[in-house]
């Protein structure tokens, strides 16, 4: 079993990588914005010629640091990775936004290409969109951290049963 | 995943196995609608590919 000090560090790298996420997602989505409101399409050029460095600087490598994370955390502490529903949905709702992510790198590079050619960025919905999206979804897998809404499944449930049963 | 194991939250324990509390079942219907979003948007041709072209088409409409 892994010493309580050592999930406790585990732990901290795992609020880390998931609070830089935030962070780099907020900061995109801020970008994303003023790209989109600006009426000088300059500057609507330069944020999109920024925001797929900033993806691969930040949201990319936090994405996966928390994905990461998350998984050893969840395998080394009594909650386990697919035990219980709260966990099993964060599971999901990170794999999602990476996945998401790394499909909209490619939209971004887009963006940067026609931005980098030297004509003006006509201002788009998009990257505000997903950015906000991306938002929603880890604030729910927030609330879901704190909360820790009861509900085992059913594998979580035998995992649980099947040592009292074993000792009758 | 928190340090703290909480055994309040581990769950109803039925006789025949855990059952399935009402907010997973929200969870999960909300999740079937975000994916089938998700897989008609890519079928109607929103998706990557699409916004590439149309990011490579700015600097000649403008």
């Amino acid at each position: 079993m892994v010493k309580p000090a050592v999930r406790r560090g585990l732990l901290v790298v795992h609020i880390a990588a998931s609070v830089g996420w935030i962070g780099a997602i907020a900061a995109s989505l801020a970008l994303a914005v003023v790209a989109f409101v600006t009426t000088d399409p300059a500057v609507a050029g330069a944020v999109y010629r920024v925001l797929e460095p900033l993806a691969w600087a930040a949201l990319v490598p936090f994405s996966f640091a928390a994905l990461v994370t998350g998984v050893i955390q969840s395998l080394v502490s009594p909650w386990g990775l697919i035990r219980h529903y709260w966990v099993l949905f964060k599971l999901v709702l990170n794999v999602f936004a990476v996945a998401v992510l790394l499909l909209y790198m490619q939209t971004l590079a887009g963006f940067a290409r026609a931005a980098a050619g030297g004509g003006a960025a006509v201002p788009s919905l998009s990257p505000v969109v997903h950015a906000a999206a991306a938002i929603v979804l880890l604030l729910i897998a927030l609330v879901l951290s704190v909360f820790k809404p009861r509900g085992l499944t059913t594998w979580g449930y035998r995992r649980q049963v099947e040592p009292a049963r074993r000792s009758r | 995943m928190s340090e703290q194991f909480d055994e309040g939250a581990r769950g109803r324990q039925g006789p025949g196995g855990p059952g399935v509390p009402r907010w997973v079942k929200i969870f999960a219907i909300a999740a079937a609608v975000l994916v089938a979003l998700v897989v008609v948007l890519l079928l109607s041709g929103h998706g990557p590919g699409r916004h590439a072209q149309a990011a490579s088409s700015f600097s000649v409409l403008w």
